[in-house]
């Protein structure tokens, strides 16, 4: 402590320093999901209409698998952006899934008659699909290749730059898309 | 109006403790009294200030004054007079307010009360005490102003949050816990005054006992009822979850113990000069750090304000107080050093330094803990959680043996002690401390933890309890006095020594109370429809109806159960739920407690039949020697005050806060 | 307590959602079936190994609790699922593993010891063993200093203080 070692003493405070500064700077609702480049975990729902559907009915298609609730204020933001989805691709080829999560069945469906619905939505109930698939709340959504493979987890309400980008990566082949798994703006 | 007003008298303030910064400095290098008492006079200055702003922010809340913003923020008119006065401390902006008015008030009243001091070091710690309000004052004055105005002005606001509105405890546990907190900045002020004027002997140790330990009581007190409001409004039967804004409360908690213990050891002994400053300096930057985290949004925790242009300006104070004292320490290194020495291994000075390894090993791991999460996630970005599992496997060995060192400790000689002298002082506390255990043990206990609490419990209070007799004894010998008569002589004449005996006895009662908590604590939830009931050990729960009522501010779901212990009655408990406007799909629970000697009967509310009130889930969780945290709380309370009370025969008439100029000698 | 304004729950509930206006799903109770009579049985013993595997867990959508204490949809579903899994006769480890797979290792409480995560380990044990051998050299220096330096009484039963208090009160 006496020599001139004893200047090293507040260089000591630095490292722990930094890791608040990294604290500040880093996004805190960003969730790594263990899924990417894993199998989907299959469900077999029954739909809003009360028809029944399954991951493996849609084998062969890329999935944008979107986690949302009529109580969700930044799903009716993401909305419109997945009506565009929808309609975006030729059917055979992308297929947008809504999870109804955690809501009644009545008030999802006044949802979606309120802010139009061209695609399809499955039921949830006891949340077990959302546990499956690792959600942390809504809105979520879940990029799927062709083959059943997560390539993607987006956090928060999906914006159109983030569907087109990796809709049409994973249309052009296999592989990881481009383009960081970042997330989006604030709603 | 009262915009203008508290803008202005926040202003003040800070330009004020720029003045008291320079001047304390500068009268303490150049040992000038005249620039000393501007220095006083400037945080007389900056107090008053602050008083104004406090004043105009109450003001403002209770006459609902909507053009100032915080209370456009946190006020509504439906808000009772009580909760709209505590909402000062309910969001980031009135809180960080609150704060620097207990520190304004703080360094007045160390102004105030060693105006007859001619210490070197007053004037550097009067300087340290307005830097630190530069700091402070200014964030008031800037970047958290709550008195923006707002125009047009609101006609209503959408109230504090419904969690800190829901309990009355709100209005004690941040107070207590500010209080505590802030006022650790005095000794710490009092170190780099030391450090400054180069004037490290034992000084400033003194001058400062009693900012320790008052600031200590308050931080110690405010955990505890935090610990009770979590339990009374959380709903989940729960009082510590070791979150990390529990944790930055805990911190500086643990550190200020440890200091609180080895300034002893100087003071006696002229050793440990460099870890004292150390410690006191972590102290200070611990309540920081903990400040930091509650107001910066860097980890995910119930407690945490929003996040906001806060946390970079106080990630940057930290960083400045940390460089600063510890190049102080570095630079005064050769002062620092003095030759310790140590006639025996078993002697309280030893016991002490022992004590202090333990409080630093908990420090590092509680803080670690806490802050490891983002050291993973700044080393390969991936996510983990540390949580109660953790803490609970770390802490409870380290925790059982501080409890253990609470017994040694104060029953050890200062210096060195012969065997046979142990034996004499540990034979009784060792054979009570196993004849409890084994008493655990014979009525079926098995679990190890439980059964070594117990038995150092038994150890840490015959320890007490022998010092007690012998204090008492050594009186009634000296003066003839009755043994109550004695018992209020060692209490008032010695008050620091057997006031801390009886902070022990409540810690331990608290960690008795924990370990029974801990241990035998169990829980049911289940749905009932009218009329049926649950049983839960000597206990049976049944239902009997939910309905609803409004009430200005909120809408109130009340259900009644009767309840029933080993067939006795226990009358109607009423668990509810209230549904405040701002945030109708997230109620806040209110838990119904019914206390016995040996514990809690507590159930929540969970769900309800909307439709025809016919069923209701409950949460029903039997919670044994939960009473005895608080009552633990109570006598560490009484403890600290003793402890802190002036000594009735070297101080005849003064003031509580007094302190002889030179420290008085104890 | 003011009954004075009963109203139906629904009624109630009703006009404190308005705002956003879907919230009925919550804090809505479902009936079970043979729910009353509850009593200390094999039922109770399932309860308690899922509530220790659920304080292990941390509730998703919450910040900080874990799913045991959370009452929010999301934990209990996750305190049902763990129920289920445990009467299809999977073992703590088996259904921890399950949450990880689908939350990564954020979701468990204390952290897995591989890889990095063992520092939050060995970090604290490291520190307390140095602690105590650097405790160990400081009083073998100190004891050695010392010995000659001031070999005085020990001191008896009466704390220094005491014996000050003591001669002060003899020379009264």
């Amino acid at each position: 402590m006496r020599g001139r070692a004893r200047w090293l003493l507040p260089l000591a405070a630095i490292p722990a320093l930094g890791i608040l500064l990294f604290g500040l700077v880093r996004n805190p609702d960003f969730f790594p999901t263990p899924f990417i480049g894993q199998p989907a975990p299959a469900w077999h729902l029954e739909t809003l209409e009360g028809d029944s559907l399954s991951l493996d009915e849609l084998q062969g298609k890329v999935v944008l698998l979107n986690f949302w609730a009529s109580w969700c204020i930044p799903c009716r933001a993401e909305h419109s952006v997945l009506m565009r989805a929808a309609s975006a691709w030729p059917e055979e080829d992308v297929q947008v899934v809504g999870v109804v999560y955690d809501d009644r069945p009545a008030n999802a469906q006044r949802f979606l008659d309120q802010l139009g619905n061209d695609w399809r939505h499955v039921l949830d109930p006891g949340i077990r699909t959302a546990i499956d698939y690792g959600v942390h709340g809504v809105p979520e959504s879940f990029f799927i290749d062709r083959d059943g493979t997560v390539r993607m987890k987006y956090i928060g309400p999906l914006t159109w730059n983030a569907v087109k980008t990796n809709v049409d990566s994973l249309l052009a082949g296999p592989g990881i898309p481009a383009g960081e798994p970042d997330t989006p703006a604030e709603e | 109006m009262i915009s203008q007003i508290g803008s202005a008298a926040v202003m003040a303030a800070w330009l004020g403790s720029a003045a008291l910064a320079v001047l304390g400095l500068a009268a303490g290098f150049r040992r000038s009294p005249e620039l000393l008492r501007g220095a006083k006079y400037a945080a007389g200055f900056v107090f008053l200030a602050m008083a104004t702003a406090i004043a105009g922010m109450e003001w403002a809340l209770l006459s609902h004054d909507f053009s100032v913003e915080y209370v456009a923020h946190v006020g509504s008119r439906e808000t009772p007079a009580y909760y709209s006065a505590i909402s000062l401390w309910s969001s980031l902006e009135g809180s960080i307010l609150f704060w620097a008015f207990i520190l304004a008030g703080y360094t007045a009243l160390v102004v105030f009360v060693q105006r007859r001091s001619t210490s070197r070091l007053l004037p550097f710690a009067l300087g340290v005490l307005g830097v630190i309000g530069l700091f402070f004052y200014g964030l008031v004055a800037t970047v958290a102003n709550p008195f923006g105005a707002v125009f047009p002005v609101p006609i209503n606001g959408p109230g504090p949050n419904p969690l800190l509105q829901n309990h009355p405890l709100m209005g004690l546990h941040p107070p207590l816990l500010y209080l505590g907190l802030v006022g650790l900045a005095v000794p710490f002020a009092f170190a780099i005054a030391a450090l400054l004027s180069g004037k490290v002997d034992e000084e400033w140790i003194r001058t400062t006992r009693r900012w320790t330990i008052t600031p200590w009581a308050f931080l110690t007190l405010g955990i505890i009822a935090g610990a009770w409001w979590s339990y009374e409004v959380l709903g989940w039967g729960g009082y510590w979850a070791w979150d990390p804004v529990e944790n930055a409360s805990f911190l500086p908690w643990l550190t200020a113990t440890a200091f609180l213990h080895s300034v002893m050891v100087q003071e006696r002994r002229g050793m440990l000069k460099t870890w004292n400053l150390t410690l006191i300096v972590g102290t200070f930057l611990l309540t920081l750090f903990g400040t930091f985290l509650t107001r910066s949004g860097v980890l995910d925790s119930v407690h945490a304000f929003s996040e906001g242009t806060i946390g970079p300006l106080f990630l940057g104070f930290i960083a400045f107080v940390t460089l600063v004292s510890l190049t102080l320490i570095a630079w005064r290194a050769d002062r620092l050093h003095a030759p310790g020495s140590l006639d025996g291994v078993v002697s309280r000075e030893s016991s002490f330094i022992l004590n202090n390894l333990i409080f630093a090993a908990f420090t590092f791991t509680v803080l670690l803990g806490t802050t490891f999460p983002l050291i993973i996630e700044a080393i390969n970005g991936d996510r983990v959680s540390v949580g109660p599992p953790y803490f609970n496997m770390v802490s409870v060995p380290l925790g059982l043996l501080l409890l253990f060192l609470m017994g040694v400790g104060p029953a050890l000689p200062w210096r060195r002690t012969t065997a046979k002298q142990l034996r004499r002082t540990f034979m009784l506390p060792v054979a009570i401390g196993f004849i409890v255990a084994a008493t655990g043990f014979a009525v079926g206990i098995r679990k190890p933890y439980p059964l070594i609490t117990f038995g150092f419990a038994g150890f840490v209070m015959t320890t007490i309890v022998t010092e007690f007799g012998k204090g008492i004894a050594a009186r009634r010998r000296i003066s003839g006095v009755g043994f109550l008569r004695g018992l209020g002589q060692i209490l008032t004449r010695n008050n620091r020594r057997y006031g801390g005996y009886i902070v022990h006895a409540g810690i331990v009662v608290i960690i008795v109370a924990l370990a029974v908590s801990g241990t035998w604590r169990f829980e049911r939830e289940a749905t009932l429809r009218q009329g049926e009931h649950m049983v839960l050990g000597e206990y049976t729960v049944q239902f009997d109806s939910v309905w609803a009522y409004e009430e200005p501010h909120r809408v109130v779901v009340s259900s009644a159960f009767t309840a029933t212990r080993k067939g006795r009655m226990l009358g109607t408990i009423e668990p509810r739920m209230n549904f405040y406007s701002q945030q109708p799909n997230e109620p806040v629970a209110t838990p119904a407690v019914r206390s016995f000697v040996d514990g809690d009967l507590y159930l929540t509310l969970m769900a309800f039949d909307r439709d025809n009130a016919a069923f209701a889930t409950v949460r029903v969780i039997v919670n044994p020697g939960v009473p005895w945290l608080w009552i633990g709380g109570m006598i560490i309370g009484i403890g600290a005050i003793l402890s802190v009370a002036p000594q009735r025969h070297r101080t005849p008439a003064a003031s509580a806060f007094a302190i002889a100029p030179t420290g008085d000698s104890s | 307590m003011n009954r004075s304004r009963q109203l139906g729950l629904a009624a109630v509930l009703l006009a404190v959602a308005a705002p956003v206006g879907a919230q009925e799903r919550l804090f809505e109770a479902q009936p079970q079936e043979d729910t009353s009579l509850l009593t200390d049985t094999a039922a109770a013993v399932l309860d308690g190994r899922a509530a220790e595997i659920a304080a292990q867990l941390r509730c998703p959508v919450c910040s900080g609790q874990s799913v045991l204490e959370s009452n929010s949809s999301i934990a209990q579903e996750m305190q049902a699922v763990i129920r289920e899994r445990l009467g299809q006769g999977e073992n703590e480890e088996q259904i921890l593993s399950y949450f990880v797979a689908s939350y990564g290792d954020w979701i468990i409480l204390k952290p897995r010891p591989i890889g990095l995560n063992l520092l939050v380990y060995i970090l604290p044990a490291i520190g307390l063993v140095f602690g105590t051998g650097w405790l160990i050299m400081l009083f073998k220096k100190w004891s050695s200093g010392a010995a000659t330096a001031e070999s005085q009484e020990a001191s008896s039963d009466l704390d220094d203080e005491d014996e000050r208090w003591l001669r002060d009160a003899m020379r009264r």
